[in-house]
């Protein structure tokens, strides 16, 4: 069983490594919260950065919910909730 | 019953855990197996050099087809007969045994599957090179086609040793270099990094220094300038379809471009891919490369390249970029499969110990940003080696 806490621990660690993302290319890290989306909204994120934070949340988490495929997602808590389904 | 062919030096010496067998004993040894071989084919596997050169023997004596198996291949499955490193015989699987003896080589396959690779034996004896007694280092698998050629430039040599210890760790290798006064190594460019890191500042007074297998870049080339300065050094370039095409010894990466000019030349650029001429065919070689001034460099193999977020990108350019970093040792760039990009480049960086492993790190991270995104390793870990078995990096997709 998932509980509430992991839940938010899933969604700090994707505002971490995003925030380190940007950081590290000299973009400006917007305030993040659970709706933002990804790629074509207000951050200053690509295809290759996603990719980044993917490879991450793998090392952070162990887990890797793309393994049987690409799964859909758009915003900070629909990725977040990719992790907790597992 | 006993035999000695021509080629073989009976003072020549393979020197491998504990035995030590001269060109003489080999043939008495490759002599006692040959009856059991009639109508049979033979397989090696890579644990001994020793075993190599008796199974070669025997099998051409005999005349029947020996396959030689890379570590990580099926042994039993090629042949009907296997030659174990203790050179004793036991059962393969039945197999039609056809066409006398030849050589079934595999490639490494770094990329995808090994491919079978037919010699005959005159293949290997015609680039024998006839020299003076040497002391040899085997660091090749013994069953690859870099270590036949350095097994049988020193069987072929009058006095010469080859000292192997296959599958030995770096550290290993290095001690017994030492203990044995090896004067010649030839390694493929991440066993020679190795090398460094494993001999520190302990002596190693070397003859002769020859990279292969493997692009030599000039960091590695200078640095073992640097190391061993009273060697020859040379870097060697082959294919397994055109075999050893040419030797460079002026210390200098790459090759002078005044070997592609004028009618005579064996070497031409067709699409940015390097050809080589055999006979009145021009051989199509996968390696990319690109001429700069009076000089030639490597630029990778056209099949390792990696398509990341639809850019192709060549991990070998990456990899050379990380090492002019001070303070790396080596470096193995790989790809890793990603459901964003199809794949994504990693690193493994092992230090040279003069900065600490945070701190060189942190100036790699810097580094990369200089590279386009499609380039930039996106994850990067310090490693102790990154040396696969086979003595060349793993280029394939991991994870």
């Amino acid at each position: 069983m998932r509980t509430a806490t992991e839940s938010r621990d899933v969604l700090a660690l994707i505002f971490e490594e995003t925030a380190r993302i940007l950081q590290e290319k000299g973009a400006k890290v917007p305030a993040l919260n659970p709706e933002i989306a990804f790629l074509g909204g207000s951050m200053d994120f690509d295809s290759l950065d996603l990719a980044t934070l993917i490879v991450a949340l793998e090392e952070r988490t162990g887990a890797d919910p793309f393994r049987s495929g690409f799964k859909d997602f758009t915003t900070v808590s629909e990725l977040a909730s990719l992790y907790e389904a597992k | 019953m006993t035999f000695s062919p021509d080629w073989l030096a009976p003072t020549a010496t393979v020197i491998e855990a504990g035995h030590r067998d001269d060109g003489i004993s080999l043939a008495a040894r490759a002599a006692a197996l040959v009856p059991a071989l009639a109508g049979h084919s033979l397989a090696v596997g890579p644990g001994s050099a020793r075993a190599m050169a008796v199974a070669f023997l025997a099998a051409a004596e005999a005349g029947v087809p020996l396959s030689l198996v890379r570590a990580g291949q099926p042994l039993e499955a090629t042949a009907s007969l296997v030659l174990d490193p203790d050179l004793t015989l036991r059962p393969g699987q039945p197999i039609d045994t056809v066409g006398g003896f030849q050589l079934l080589l595999r490639t490494s396959g770094t990329t995808g599957e090994p491919k079978i690779v037919r010699r005959a034996a005159s293949d290997l004896f015609g680039r024998v090179v006839s020299g003076s007694a040497t002391r040899w280092l085997l660091t090749y698998e013994p069953t690859s086609f870099a270590g036949l050629q350095v097994l049988f430039t020193a069987l072929g040599t009058p006095g010469s040793v080859l000292v192997a210890a296959p599958g030995a760790p770096i550290g290993a290798l290095a001690d017994l270099a030492r203990a044995e006064s090896v004067e010649a190594i030839s390694g493929t460019p991440t066993f020679w990094r190795a090398l460094l890191v494993a001999l520190g500042n302990r002596d190693l007074p070397l003859r002769l220094v020859t990279l292969g297998g493997e692009t030599a870049e000039q960091p590695v080339l200078d640095r073992l300038a640097q190391r061993f300065p009273g060697a020859r050094l040379r870097h060697i370039y082959a294919t397994t379809e055109a075999g050893a095409v040419f030797a460079v010894q002026d210390g200098r990466a790459g090759f002078p471009a005044a070997w592609l000019d004028g009618e005579q030349a064996e070497l031409r650029i067709t699409d940015g891919v390097l050809q080589v001429r055999r006979a009145r065919a021009w051989i199509d070689t996968g390696d990319l490369v690109e001429r700069s001034d009076d000089r030639v460099y490597f630029a990778g193999r056209r099949d390792a390249m990696i398509k990341i977020a639809g850019t192709q990108v060549v991990p070998e350019e990456v990899e050379r970029y990380l090492l002019a970093e001070p303070g790396v040792a080596d470096v193995a760039v790989r790809a890793r499969p990603n459901p964003i990009t199809g794949a994504l480049l990693e690193a493994e960086i092992v230090p040279d110990g003069t900065v600490a492993p945070d701190l060189l790190l942190a100036r790699l991270r810097e580094r990369v940003l200089q590279l386009p995104p499609t380039s930039r390793p996106r994850r990067m870990a310090i490693a102790t080696s990154v040396a696969s078995a086979a003595g060349k990096k793993a280029r394939g997709l991991v994870g």
